[in-house]
């Protein structure tokens, strides 16, 4: 289900003509991988959509942002919590062309995997795990151009 | 004399583990055997062995009989199965319990065992919403993408565990020996479970007779004839919160004429009663909170299986005294010498563990200090480095550790001297 919000502000409107007013959509979803077997025997693995998990289940996110305006949109950033209830699955973010940095303090600041670190309760400093990213972030290094869309993805586990 | 030990005898007692648990010490009956009051002080020693009814005070001789060692039968025999890990690992687990009900007030750490923490409860919702930044013409924006949301079902799994450190020793025949094991919910809700015991196994020597099985109410871990509760299928089949542990005990009886060595196993299953079968199979609106209740890696049943095995070492102990009086005859007087010798030793096909020799000083009696010996090798009387002390591991009480003993060891021959009061 995509919820389609317009961005749109009476500056904006006064400024630009409609045929060139912005309008970037994102959408999350949510797929489980399920080991199908066919009339042969074999078995193969297939995404579907996911309505329910139980613990263990590996979630894989997906976020697509797209450009249905006119004009080009730089500088993207998609941002996901990993949710509560979950842990991100180590080395499981991926997005074209996108640089992908992590939170460990709840969305502050980000750095890319291995530079992290985080403070345990004995005020000793180690580095931080998968289980510690509270947030993921994608940085874009190219513009979404009109009609552009691109998916960003990661898995994240049901503790 | 107690033989007592870091061996459980678990023959003689049925509530061994209750008396490993109980005392954190080595097993044996704490309690003197009663006995009817004595008419006049006696010069007693009762040996105190955890097989009680061979045991009969020495007392001293008509005076016309020569000087000669009173035999008491100490003990006869008895299966003795090493269980030093067994001790450690129940007072380990009696901590873990006493720690497990501190800790109850937060359901979370409420851990035992190698279960890892609590799964998300069945029910819970997890809800995702990411957002994108961006710039359009120079002005930046943020937009958030619907939200999206998952339910967590409940998941059926289990884990059983076995809990004796060792097979379980037995004689032929034997009666409601208890077997222990640890069932825990390894699911994410509420479930209960159908107990069964299977006996007819392959790979062993003997089936061992099912008696019953008993849930252990009060949570100690250990079986409490009289307090922990028997089983019925379909009547109280026990339920468990994710993660909750109950101890189950199976009792079985061991036929006789068996040989010694002689294995049979005991296997407990455990089956989900919401569901099991294939994982992954899913009972719509069998969850807790209404969920979907989905068999894990599991299947949703569990079994594990433990081993009784017919023991065949015992130990056997015998005790002797010989009384000097002060005017060279024999009588049991004030001020006579007794000097009493207990000879222990080893019969069977396997090793006695740890095995520790305590014996009180008869009442009415002195110990003559730097008496104590062993094997005709004086020991200190102090609880120090060496085999034997007189007090100092437990007061008023001669104690001497033997070590390991196999039917290829020596006699081992403690000595010491007391004086009547």
């Amino acid at each position: 289900m995509k919820t389609l919000i317009s961005i749109s502000t009476g500056v904006l409107l006064a400024v630009f003509s409609s045929q060139i007013m912005a309008r970037i959509e994102v959408a999350t979803s949510a797929e489980i991988e399920v080991t199908e077997t066919n009339a042969q025997g074999e078995q193969t693995v297939v995404r579907t959509a996911a309505t329910s998990v139980v613990p263990g289940t590996e979630v894989i996110y997906t976020i697509t942002s797209k450009n249905t305006g006119a004009a080009q949109a730089d500088h993207i950033v998609v941002t996901n919590p990993v949710p509560a209830q979950t842990v991100y699955v180590e080395d499981s973010a991926s997005g074209h062309d996108a640089a992908i940095t992590f939170s460990v303090d709840g969305g502050k600041t980000y750095d890319s995997a291995g530079k992290l670190t985080v403070t345990d309760a004995n005020e000793e400093t180690r580095a931080a795990t998968a289980e510690d990213y509270t947030h993921v972030r994608w940085t874009f290094g190219s513009s979404l151009e009109p009609g552009q869309e691109v998916p960003v993805t990661y898995r994240a586990r049901v503790k | 004399m107690r033989m007592a030990t870091k061996s459980c005898n678990t023959q003689t007692f049925p509530e061994r583990d209750t008396c490993c648990e109980a005392s954190g010490r080595p097993c044996g009956r704490a309690a003197a055997p009663s006995r009817p009051a004595p008419r006049r002080p006696r010069i007693t020693n009762l040996a105190r062995s955890a097989r009680q009814a061979v045991v009969s005070p020495v007392r001293s001789r008509p005076e016309n009989n020569p000087p000669q060692a009173h035999r008491v039968d100490a003990a006869t025999s008895w299966p003795v199965r090493p269980c030093v890990e067994a001790v450690n690992r129940l007072k380990r687990r009696f901590w873990n319990c006493r720690w497990r009900y501190a800790l109850c007030l937060l359901p979370a750490l409420c851990l035992q065992g190698p279960v890892l923490a609590t799964g998300t409860g069945a029910g819970t919702s997890i809800s995702n919403t990411a957002t994108t930044d961006y710039v359009i013409a120079g002005n930046g924006s943020t937009i958030s993408s619907n939200t999206v949301t998952l339910r967590v079902d409940e998941k059926l799994d289990m884990n059983l565990a076995w809990q004796d450190a060792g097979n379980v020793s037995v004689n032929t025949p034997d009666n409601d020996r208890v077997m222990s094991y640890l069932l825990t919910n390894t699911g994410n809700g509420n479930d209960s479970y159908t107990l069964g015991v299977q006996n007819s196994l392959g790979g062993d020597q003997f089936d061992p007779v099912f008696v019953d099985i008993y849930l252990d109410a009060n949570g100690d871990g250990i079986f409490n004839p009289g307090t922990d509760i028997p089983y019925s299928a379909g009547i109280n089949d026990p339920a468990l919160d994710a993660d909750a542990s109950l101890a189950i005990f199976v009792r079985n009886t061991i036929p006789a004429g068996l040989n010694n060595g002689d294995l049979g196993d005991n296997r407990l299953t455990a089956t989900s009663r919401t569901g099991s079968g294939l994982p992954g199979t899913a009972f719509a609106n069998a969850g807790d909170n209404g969920t979907t209740a989905v068999v894990g890696t599991s299947g949703g049943t569990d079994n594990t299986t433990g081993t009784y095995a017919v023991s065949g070492t015992s130990i056997a102990l015998l005790k002797s005294v010989v009384i000097a009086d002060p005017s060279g005859g024999t009588r049991p007087v004030p001020g006579a010498t007794m000097t009493y010798s207990i000879d222990a030793s080893a019969a069977g096909t396997a090793t006695a563990s740890g095995v520790v020799i305590t014996d009180p000083l008869p009442a009415n009696t002195t110990y003559s200090a730097g008496t104590l010996s062993l094997n005709a090798a004086p020991l200190t009387d102090g609880a120090d480095a060496d085999a034997g002390d007189v007090g100092g591991t437990t007061p008023n009480t001669v104690t001497v550790y033997l070590g390991d003993l196999t039917p290829a060891s020596p006699v081992q021959t403690i000595a010491f001297e007391v004086i009547i009061n």
